[in-house]
């Protein structure tokens, strides 16, 4: 609903001073705010009805915008959490972080690869660092450079050019929500494996502390016990007699033996003290009774000489009870040392058991410790693994972004290709016609009777069959002339029905003799393979025509599956190569498993209805079992 | 009475021109354009009446009052046809010397108030 434009009138004198005015500092009208100036004439521009779209959408895209930038910030927020948190698993109870030194190299990795994304999708490609913007154009060139078209494309680029293009590659908002889809992935699978062993790894570190205390304790009180056996056996080896190995003998066997040698003197010592403490007894009974009768014969009796006497009578008593005491000694000592080793002999024997005990548990609590060391240790290398997984998914954000990028793009190709193709078919009354023919070649019409007991035979009704001779002939001549030599049969007879001339004519129609040909070649061999057998030479020879090799390259293109499984072949040296191309040429070489490779690759080409995993599966069993043989 | 498409489209002209000077008067603001918009789609497909029309624009002109004018105009077009139409029926009725119903139908298409199309009587075709 475009306003009419009126042409621009001059002003008049009366009017000037108010324009300068509006000049200067607008309109007070709210219809001049330039925004809702701009957003009338957007809307006048447009027809009613688009008008109210146009502002519905807008308002739904702003939304979705939001949304999405909403979404992207949530996303480096979560991209951050996750770098921190996926990367080592040491926190003490204040909860700082302990790294080891492969852990500290991997957060720095995944520090810098986060924020590089994160500023990639929060941020202007432009306005990334130049280190940055080289760093994701690197990633990018590097996957392209591996793709031979991509390559192509690239080396015919000026420096420049090149640079352009790439960026422009970056800056493309479909490739970023790739990019996104990419990180995503990566977070996720992060999240789910690093977060789920670290909690494994605190366990397992857990156990190997407790198993550290308690090793450290029982070898504590090990330690403990044989201290106190190692005393006892020193103590021991004072009652032991090495003479016969050359040795000599213990301090207290000899104490023995010399106190059992000096015993009977001893003895007699003792007797002799005895005999005399006995008589100084006597002595002083005596000593007593004569004293008491002095007394009572007469009153001056000498008392001091009396106790001088009786003092000198105990003195000589108590040197012969200490003498005797000494003596006594020397005898009892030989029980006691009897009695010490045999005491000792027995300690030694309870201590040697408790230790004997205790080195077993010490041993045990070590192993127990070694274990959880081990599975400490594994634990460990599996999220080390797992975190310089994450390292390098990171660091092949932008690497797999392209791979991704570029196959959507294929497939969108091949959609609207295939569409258009559709649509020209459908139009293409001559294409149709051919279309049919070819779908008629090599079958016959059947009659077929139906009907049960009691009159079978009763009905019937006509239905196409494969004709073995026509197909082996158009087999043959596929061979022999190639698929132009069968197209032009098929031009110039039935449904078609082209004089030579006109189907030469027709085949000069580049774009429906390349959309024909390969239906040619797909049908003739389809039907060689429905009604027989395609031959190890037959096969070997397709593969060497250049039809051939064009139908073969195409069928490995064809899957994913198919190409992953040469992949695996090339892997393990069966085939040489590592693109479709080269595996195309490598086939081509006369042995009898590229005869076995070739013969399953037409049936994943020709028979579709099998669907192409379990071709590619039989593909491999057919290998399999050929390199067995 | 059926609406036609033209008919549906010189609305929409009208409403699209009643924003376009909102805007410019300052009567609707740039937030007010989404939820207009927004109703203004929601609805005008399924209208099948110029009846319809009327109640739909009334509902358009108590939300936003910037579009009473055209409310009142599409309103005065419908009266007036209908009224028209039912007076042909009261004569109609008249003739056949259905007197007492000619008469309830002329009260009724000639009440003072007549807010929304819903409470005009049905015709009998």
């Amino acid at each position: 609903m475009a306003e009419p434009q009126t042409p621009e009138q001059p002003i008049t004198p009366g009017q000037t001073k108010e324009v300068i005015v509006k000049e200067v500092l607008g309109d007070k009208s709210p219809a001049k705010d330039a925004a809702v100036q701009k957003r009338i004439e957007e809307l006048q521009a447009l027809e009613p009805r688009s008008m109210l779209e146009h502002i519905q959408d807008a308002r739904v895209k702003a939304a979705t915008e939001q949304e999405g930038e909403k979404e992207i910030n949530d996303l480096a927020k979560r991209g951050e959490k996750v770098a921190e948190e996926g990367i080592g698993w040491n926190v003490d109870t204040e909860g700082k972080k302990h790294l080891e030194t492969g852990e500290q190299g991997r957060l720095k990795d995944v520090n810098e690869r986060t924020k590089d994304i994160n500023d990639y999708l929060t941020t202007d490609f432009d306005k990334l660092s130049s280190k940055q913007k080289e760093s994701a154009k690197g990633d990018v060139e590097k996957m392209l450079r591996g793709i031979p078209e991509f390559d192509n494309f690239l080396k015919d680029l000026p420096e420049k050019g090149k640079s352009v293009a790439i960026s422009n590659l970056l800056k493309n908002p479909e490739f970023r929500a790739v990019v996104k889809g990419i990180y995503e992935g990566t977070l996720n699978t992060s999240e789910a494996s690093n977060y789920a062993i670290k909690e494994r790894v605190e366990e397992a570190n857990e156990e190997l502390l407790d198993r550290k205390k308690e090793s450290e304790q029982k070898h504590a009180e090990y330690l403990g016990k044989d201290v106190k056996l190692k005393d006892v056996s020193e103590q021991l080896k004072q009652f032991e007699d090495n003479t016969a190995t050359g040795g000599g003998k213990g301090k207290l066997l000899e104490e023995r033996e010399g106190l059992l040698r000096d015993r009977p003197q001893n003895e007699a010592e003792i007797e002799k003290r005895r005999v005399g403490i006995v008589d100084i007894d006597k002595q002083v009974d005596d000593l007593g009774r004569a004293h008491i009768a002095s007394l009572m014969t007469s009153p001056n009796v000498d008392v001091d000489k009396f106790e001088a006497e009786m003092d000198e009578l105990n003195t000589k008593q108590d040197r012969l009870e200490k003498e005797k005491s000494r003596y006594e000694a020397k005898i009892d000592r030989i029980d006691q040392l009897r009695d010490k080793r045999d005491d000792l002999i027995d300690r030694k024997g309870i201590l040697t058991g408790e230790r004997d005990i205790l080195v077993r548990d010490d041993n045990d609590a070590k192993s127990d410790e070694i274990d959880a060391q081990t599975a400490l240790d594994e634990v460990k290398a599996e999220k080390a693994t797992e975190e310089q997984k994450f390292v390098n998914e990171l660091k092949n954000t932008f690497r797999d972004s392209v791979g991704e990028f570029v196959e959507i793009k294929a497939a969108l190709v091949e959609e609207k290709n295939a569409e258009i193709v559709g649509e020209k078919e459908a139009t293409d009354e001559f294409g149709k016609n051919f279309k049919n023919a070819l779908n008629d070649r090599g079958m016959k019409d059947k009659l077929i009777k139906e009907g049960a007991w009691p009159w079978p035979g009763r009905k019937t009704r006509e239905t196409k069959v494969p004709d073995i001779n026509a197909i082996n002939a158009d087999f043959s001549k596929l061979l022999q002339e190639g698929p132009d030599g069968v197209m032009k049969d098929i031009l110039t007879s039935g449904i078609c029905g082209l004089t030579p001339e006109q189907a030469d004519a027709k085949m000069q129609d580049k774009e429906f003799m390349d959309r024909e040909r390969q239906r040619v070649i797909d049908t003739v061999i389809g039907r060689k393979f429905q009604t027989g057998q395609i031959t190890g030479a037959e096969a070997m020879y397709i593969a060497n025509s250049d039809w051939g090799q064009g139908a073969i390259k195409r069928g490995i293109e064809k899957s994913k599956e198919i190409q992953g499984l040469f992949k695996e072949l090339s892997a393990n040296g069966t085939i040489k190569g590592s693109t479709p191309s080269e595996w195309t040429k490598e086939l081509a070489k006369s042995n009898k498993t590229n005869s076995s490779i070739l013969t399953l690759l037409f049936s994943l080409m020709l028979l579709p209805v099998l669907g192409v995993k379990a071709l590619g599966d039989t593909l491999k069993e057919s290998y399999n079992s050929s390199t067995a043989l | 009475m059926q609406l036609s498409q033209e008919r549906k489209d010189e609305v929409l002209k009208a409403i699209a021109e009643l924003i376009i000077a909102g805007l410019k008067d300052g009567s609707i603001v740039e937030d007010d354009l989404f939820p207009i918009a927004n109703f203004v789609l929601e609805k005008i497909d399924t209208l099948a009446t110029e009846e319809q029309m009327v109640v739909f624009l009334s509902e358009l002109a108590q939300k936003w009052p910037v579009f009473s004018k055209i409310y009142s105009h599409e309103k005065g077009k419908v009266l007036e046809h209908t009224e028209n139409l039912a007076a042909q029926n009261v004569m109609d009725l008249a003739k056949e010397g259905k007197i007492d119903e000619a008469v309830d139908l002329a009260k009724s298409v000639t009440a003072p108030e007549v807010p929304v199309v819903a409470e005009v009587p049905q015709i009998q075709q």
